[in-house]
């Protein structure tokens, strides 16, 4: 037991000091006024009033919902099509798994730059071979946008998904196959059905990353806009704080992030004890 | 419907070797019949039999399926049906789904479909699972929801890939009854394959044995097992296998064989034997026992009555008559009378 802690010890330090006593302390400063400078003072639940009026935090939730209804259903299509379509063992997918693994591994900054430069509306190839159709100058181009771009780091949902394809048994096709079974009837009533459980697990934590992953490309591509049609919740977060010096109404809408997280979490444990894989 | 194989050849890479799994085999299953395809691992029976089910593309030959050429015919146009090894039931799907599924793929409307699940369920004694999901079966359920499966479609060719190897031995031999039975009440030609001789000798019309991707014999399993066409049919079928002792033993000069069966050979007193020596070991397998008796070196085997079988180290004679001897010759051991 001794050894057991002893050898816990650097992650409980890390984890005490950078996650638990932050935490604590933003759900203490989510009840008062704090703007950096001057000592928090308790407001009560001041804060939480002014949670229910304020139309700009609904606005990023709402934005933050069309994020996650685009975002989530690309981003499982992608990795489930990247498993079916590389789940043979061949030369071509060799070399093809770890491409399509690649973009999750370029760090979050250097990959917002990359589009950046790709749909700048003034020179970037995209914008221009579109005749700058608006893609990050109008709320609905970048609406798209982001979603899209996210979708190409699929790499961990990807290689789950491949995992759950190749664990179903091979002869269950040929099963089908001397069964007459069409390409889409086997895909929609074995492959489809067969992965489910893992999909669905996948979706409900694509829903939660999706929930912070888009922080990095809306603070540096599009600055929450244009509009604000890309202002996300934890930009929102971000710019009450660090831009307004609201620090203690910062804290209580990351507060209400982390509990609407936490649901989220526990509806994922339900499904997951009902939907064992098969 | 009859399934005809004519000089199929298949062979697979391996590492960069080519290996022959199937040559030039021919092959007739007649209409209604069963055949039962038997030889040792890697001797290419589950090739052959995923050829003509068309999960495998021959190399060269021709199949046929009742008349009809479907060689190059994809697996669900060829209108037979398998039965896998492992059973390959959709594990997500009830009974019912599973039996229906060949049906539902191809359109059939659903209270048709319905009537022939439940007819085959029937058939099977599969009715109180049919809501249960594959999970849920024993081994013997598993097997039979694998047959309905097959059965529903009504094909005009069985195709079984050894159904009876994962079964405890009690279920197999009772399943083996049950499947020839039920092959013989629907006259549905079959294709069986598997690699224990007591299935092939019990459930075909026909058994074929193959070795290295070519068939050593055909025919009737009464006569395949008396007139054995070379010394490895004879050895393969037959539990324990014939005796092949060199002829000189029997005071011949040549370099041929000669092969008695383990129950042709009567223990008899040392003096009065054909052959003579002391007995190395006795295995008692409840009536019967085995009698392993060392003829100048060589290992015979005697099957008798377990309380005739002698002691370990007795000096026995070992007796057989003339007609119960054959010869087998040459490098590959052929058989001559």
């Amino acid at each position: 037991m001794r050894r057991t802690i002893a050898l816990a010890t650097p992650y409980l330090t890390g984890l005490v000091l950078l996650i638990a006593l932050p935490a604590a302390a933003a759900s203490v400063l989510a009840f008062t006024e704090f703007s950096g400078v001057q000592p928090p003072r308790f407001t009560g639940a001041d804060n939480l009033r002014r949670l229910a009026g304020d139309r700009a935090l609904w606005r990023s939730v709402g934005n933050t919902a069309i994020y996650i209804v685009l975002a989530v259903p690309l981003r499982l299509a992608a990795a489930t099509a990247f498993a079916l379509l590389l789940q043979r063992h061949t030369r071509t997918t060799a070399v093809a798994r770890p491409v399509a693994y690649l973009p999750t591994v370029v760090p979050d900054v250097a990959y917002a730059l990359l589009w950046l430069w790709l749909l700048n509306p003034l020179y970037g190839p995209i914008a221009a071979s579109l005749g700058s159709a608006g893609i990050l100058t109008e709320p609905w181009g970048a609406r798209i946008a982001l979603p899209v771009l996210g979708a190409f780091q699929i790499g961990e949902a990807f290689v789950v998904a491949l995992a759950a394809r190749r664990s179903i048994s091979p002869s269950i096709y040929e099963a089908a196959a001397v069964d007459g079974a069409s390409p889409w009837f086997t895909f929609s009533r074995l492959t489809l059905r067969l992965m489910a459980p893992v999909l669905a697990l996948l979706a409900l934590r694509d829903v939660i990353l999706s929930l912070q992953v888009n922080f990095v490309p809306a603070l540096l591509m599009t600055q929450g806009g244009p509009r604000y049609a890309t202002t996300y919740v934890p930009l929102y977060v971000y710019q009450t704080a660090f831009r307004y010096f609201r620090l203690g109404y910062a804290s209580t809408i990351a507060l209400t992030m982390f509990l609407l997280t936490v649901a989220i979490v526990f509806v994922q444990y339900r499904i997951a004890r009902r939907w064992r894989p098969a | 419907m009859s399934i005809r194989v004519e000089e199929l050849s298949k062979s697979f890479t391996v590492r960069g070797h080519e290996l022959s799994a199937l040559r030039e085999v021919t092959l007739e299953v007649p209409d209604g019949k069963m055949t039962v395809v038997v030889g040792p691992s890697g001797s290419g029976k589950t090739t052959l039999l995923r050829c003509i089910a068309g999960l495998e593309e021959a190399d060269g030959g021709r199949i046929e399926v009742g008349g009809r050429d479907v060689t190059t015919v994809a697996p669900g146009h060829r209108d037979v049906a398998m039965v896998f090894q492992d059973y390959a039931l959709y594990p997500h799907l009830s009974v019912r789904d599973n039996i229906a599924f060949g049906l539902h793929a191809r359109r059939m409307p659903r209270p048709e479909a319905d009537s022939k699940t439940e007819e085959a369920a029937r058939l099977l004694g599969l009715e109180a699972v049919l809501d249960r999901e594959p999970g849920a079966l024993s081994g013997g359920e598993r097997q039979r929801v694998a047959l309905a499966r097959a059965l529903v479609r009504k094909p005009e060719a069985f195709l079984l890939d050894e159904p009876l190897s994962n079964l405890d031995a009690e279920l197999r031999a009772q399943t083996r009854l049950e499947i020839r039975e039920l092959q013989k009440r629907l006259e549905v030609t079959t294709l069986y394959v598997t690699h224990d001789q007591v299935e092939a000798l019990t459930m075909g019309d026909t058994v074929v044995v193959l070795r290295g991707g070519r068939i050593e014999q055909m025919g009737r399993p009464r006569d395949v097992y008396e007139t054995p066409a070379n010394a490895f049919v004879a050895r393969f079928l037959g539990s324990p296998p014939m005796n092949l002792l060199p002829e000189r033993l029997l005071g011949g000069d040549g370099t041929a064989v000669i092969g008695v069966r383990p129950e042709r050979l009567a223990l008899v007193a040392a003096s009065e034997g054909r052959l003579r020596g002391p007995v190395v070991a006795v295995e008692h397998i409840g009536a019967e026992a085995v009698v392993h008796v060392d003829v100048s070196g060589e290992r015979a085997l005697v099957r008798c009555d377990a309380r005739r079988a002698p002691e370990s180290g007795a000096e026995v004679g070992l007796g057989f008559s003339d007609s119960d001897v054959h010869r087998f010759e040459g490098p590959d051991g052929r058989a001559v009378r």
